[in-house]
């Protein structure tokens, strides 16, 4: 418990003591008028990015009659700040709406903080300085287990249906971004290596793969995509759990648009195509909305 | 009001939000119990018997639908009370001192026809079943080694569709009438025992 409220102050701290005016077309700064999503943007020197992100989830745990219903609503409040124009800093807090219906027709429903997310971001080539076309990126985050422990209400939610992990998971990956206005592409490669966390059970190593192209020919643009994930099995008590991990590939599209000046919205639908994941695990239409504001 | 002081609000007020809110499902109360203890009872034959002990291991218990009743595998489609807690089972459950097992089940909708008794001793690396006794001042002491599905039909199939069906089920086994028959200790605590749905 210190050790969130440690963590809520130096984040508030942060956050609270500048409060610098806006500035005007951050996007100028670095010669590119492309939208960007909070972390794949150009980094320049002392950019502030906000962003909430509003998403929607549907997953099944189990087959048939048996099977229990996740409709998952977050918002995440994120904040990115260059402290150069290498660098890139992000936090990210998730808020968790779940609800949840169990077999015996039991429902739940839990309003709480996931899991906080912290982010470095360096970009280790830019073909030039200004507006430049090709930036390839180092991520290296952590996921820190603020979700609360959900207690069992009535002996039925597993491992799966908590909002978080409950351990520190690590994160590395590269990002590859190509600029050439009105296109854009970028391409994320990261895994995730669980670490033994509070609930007994330590999540698989987990990949990910996304491919975003944006065309954005004016100050609304189209966004298409292809994301994918490689879960491998979590452990509970050191034994593998057969009824987990698997893969499954999403369809994205979207839109983008900047109603005003530092002002980014996104729309995006992600459909899931492939799925194999084991445990009868299966992942839904999922729908997100976000803005971001360069401050 | 700056859009970074704004935005720390928003994130203080995340940091301290936490609530649940359940609603329970289907329920159904399963007791699994002997009968009042007695120091001395009259067997089916007149015989004057005592026990000290009529212990069951019990390591699941489960309501079984009534299309799965012939063929389901064991852990088929069911209702246990095991989840992923771990304050469920396995019990050990001396009768003839008055110990019961009681568990809420949550099955799915549907229609249940007996409800099953998973009895083993695994967990304890013990039998099954344990009985030691005095018949006709004759010692008893005698077990059953296998794990053992006692499965007692209901009277008439449990329709379970919604919410607040849950309906009290009690298995009895008697343990003053385990010297009533003849046969193997799983045979006689399967006579023995009863459902008051």
């Amino acid at each position: 418990m210190v050790a969130r409220f440690a963590l809520v102050a130096s984040v508030l701290g942060a956050l609270a003591l500048d409060a610098a005016a806006a500035r005007a077309c951050s996007t100028c700064t670095v010669g590119d008028p492309t939208l960007t999503a909070l972390g794949v943007g150009q980094p320049y020197a002392d950019r502030l990015r906000l962003s909430a992100t509003a998403r929607q989830r549907r997953e099944t745990l189990g087959t048939g009659a048996e099977a229990t219903e996740l409709l998952e609503h977050r918002v995440e409040l994120a904040a990115a700040w260059s402290p150069s124009d290498r660098w890139v800093l992000s936090v990210l807090v998730p808020l968790v709406q779940q609800r949840v219906t169990f077999p015996n027709l039991a429902r739940e429903r839990r309003f709480n903080l996931g899991d906080l997310e912290l982010r470095a971001r360096l970009v280790v080539f830019r073909d030039r300085d200004l507006a430049p076309r090709h930036l390839v990126s180092v991520l290296l985050g952590l996921e820190v287990p603020t979700a609360p422990r959900l207690r069992d209400s009535a002996g039925q939610t597993p491992y799966e249906l908590q909002s978080g992990s409950g351990s520190l998971d690590p994160f590395a990956g590269v990002l590859y971004s190509r600029f050439a206005a009105p296109h854009s592409v970028h391409l994320l490669a990261a895994v995730t290596t669980p670490t033994p966390g509070r609930f007994g059970v330590t999540g698989g190593v987990s990949g990910r793969w996304m491919t975003r192209y944006q065309w954005q020919p004016r100050a609304v643009g189209l966004e298409l995509g292809v994301d994918a994930r490689l879960d491998g099995m979590d452990r509970v008590g050191g034994v593998r759990d057969l009824e987990s991990g698997g893969a499954v590939m999403w369809v994205v599209g979207g839109l983008v648009a900047s109603p005003v000046t530092d002002v980014a919205l996104r729309f995006i639908a992600a459909m899931p195509v492939l799925q194999s994941l084991r445990g009868g695990h299966e992942e839904g239409l999922a729908l997100m909305a976000s803005v971001t504001l360069d401050v | 009001m700056s859009e970074r002081r704004l935005f720390a609000s928003a994130l203080a007020l995340a940091l301290t939000l936490h609530c649940v809110a359940y609603e329970p499902g289907i329920e159904v109360p399963v007791t699994v119990t002997g009968v009042a203890p007695t120091l001395g009872f009259t067997t089916a034959d007149g015989d004057t018997a005592s026990l000290q002990s009529a212990m069951v291991r019990v390591e699941a218990v489960e309501l079984r639908r009534c299309a799965t009743v012939s063929w389901a595998p064991r852990w088929g489609s069911t209702a246990r009370a095991h989840t992923t807690t771990d304050a469920n089972g396995p019990w050990a459950l001396d009768l003839s001192h008055g110990d019961r097992l009681a568990e809420v089940l949550r099955p799915v909708p549907g229609e249940y026809c007996a409800v099953v008794v998973h009895l083993s001793g695994a967990s304890f690396a013990a039998p099954a079943m344990t009985l030691v006794g005095e018949v006709a001042g004759e010692a008893r002491s005698e077990g059953w080694e296998q794990p053992f599905d006692l499965e007692i039909p209901f009277p008439q199939p449990l329709a379970f569709e919604s919410v607040g069906d849950g309906l009290e089920v009690v298995v009895l086994i008697d343990q003053r009438r385990l010297f009533d028959t003849e046969g193997s200790l799983a045979e006689r605590v399967a006579a023995a025992t009863t459902v008051l749905p």
